[in-house]
């Protein structure tokens, strides 16, 4: 679809579903579900039930703020992801606030095997990259775009997407080994 | 440019990125819990205007017909003018400008996008307590409650004698699950 047609056609949707046009708003969330879902479950690094309540979280926001919505700015699925961001950005500074058990370090192994804390520790890191690093991550590796794809996407030169990449590719391993190395001395009860 | 090799487990997070098919059910229940927050729907507008058009062509042609057939009686009163008071009229005070309260919706927006949890759940705790007392709207309060609530501390958790019976009521749940 032409950029201008999404426009003016995410507009009239906008419009119909501020007069309560459920047709409307059915057409809105038909068009960005999967997209959606696939977003939030990569950025949920695979758990399902985490995933289906970060989605049904922005759904619900995004009928409320709807009004918000400016498509001439951002298309409708950008609008939802950036939700989406903000929704798991505040589920995982919530579960890091949240005290946990100490215990005396004589348990098993302190490294993260268990599947499932492993993606939370995927997702918390994911949720510390800065914008762009995101964008970018997901682009090559999630929508398997090519590097001259993503730059003329961006207006970028292909070197600035790989270099891009590179930042982003070691800012999420430092993020991962922070989130992961933590863990670690909260179970070994370290300070 | 030299780069560290990632750890296994992002590597194959970044080259197998997880997929899982969505399930229906909860498509279609997700979509319909949205849908019940959809504002209500705006009738159609233009028989409304047409009417009012009408009644007020109406009575413009009967207030016409009243003037013409009952003419206004001549007025023998006469107007006695009072001398202009010479005395310089005291200052209108200002304006007094009332600042509006906030509306809950705006502090529950303000709530989820704050920066920190402490701000989130103070704003969220006040969201709450506005659509309760001056919007009498139990759903919304509950909504802004339950999520102070979930981003609030251990600390937080204690009963407070101000605390409304709803928050109460919330606390006690949640230090139960704990």
């Amino acid at each position: 679809m032409l950029p201008l047609e999404r426009v003016r056609n995410e507009e009239r949707l906008r419009r119909a579903v501020l007069a309560g046009d459920q047709t409307a708003w059915r057409a809105l969330y038909d068009g960005a579900y999967q997209e959606l879902w696939s977003y939030v479950v990569w950025r949920c690094a695979g758990l399902r039930d985490l995933a289906e309540e970060v989605t049904q979280e922005t759904w619900l926001i995004a009928v409320r703020r709807i009004r918000e919505f400016v498509p001439a700015q951002a298309g409708f699925i950008a609008w939802l992801r950036g939700i989406a961001a903000k929704v798991l950005q505040n589920h995982f500074r919530a579960i890091a606030r949240r005290p946990r058990q100490t215990l005396s370090g004589d348990e098993a192994a302190p490294n993260i095997d268990d599947e499932r804390e492993q993606a939370e520790v995927i997702g918390q890191a994911l949720a510390e990259l800065p914008e762009n690093y995101e964008a970018v991550l997901r682009a090559k590796y999630l929508d398997q775009s090519a590097v001259a794809q993503i730059a003329a996407d961006w207006n970028e030169t292909p070197k600035a997407i790989e270099s891009l990449l590179t930042r982003a590719r070691d800012a999420f391993r430092v993020a991962y080994e922070k989130k992961a190395g933590n863990d670690v001395a909260i179970k070994k009860g370290e300070p | 440019m030299n780069e560290l090799p990632l750890p296994e487990p992002l590597d194959d997070f970044l080259n197998r990125p997880p997929s899982l098919a969505s399930d229906a059910a909860t498509r279609e229940s997700i979509f319909q819990k949205s849908a019940r927050q959809l504002p209500p729907r705006r009738a159609e507008r233009w028989p409304l205007l047409l009417s009012c058009a009408a009644t007020f062509m109406l009575a413009l042609l009967s207030a016409y017909y009243l003037y013409h057939r009952f003419p206004e009686p001549k007025n023998d009163i006469v107007e006695i003018k009072k001398a202009p008071d010479d005395a310089p009229k005291p200052p209108a005070p200002p304006p007094i400008l009332v600042k509006a309260p906030p509306h809950p919706r705006d502090l529950e927006w303000s709530a989820f996008d704050a920066e920190d949890d402490p701000a989130r759940v103070s704003l969220y705790f006040q969201a709450g307590d506005m659509y309760l007392e001056r919007f009498d709207d139990m759903q919304s309060a509950l909504r802004c409650y339950r999520q102070a609530i979930h981003y609030c501390d251990a600390r937080d958790l204690e009963i407070n004698p101000k605390d409304n019976w709803l928050v109460m009521a919330l606390k006690r749940d949640q230090r139960k699950e704990k």
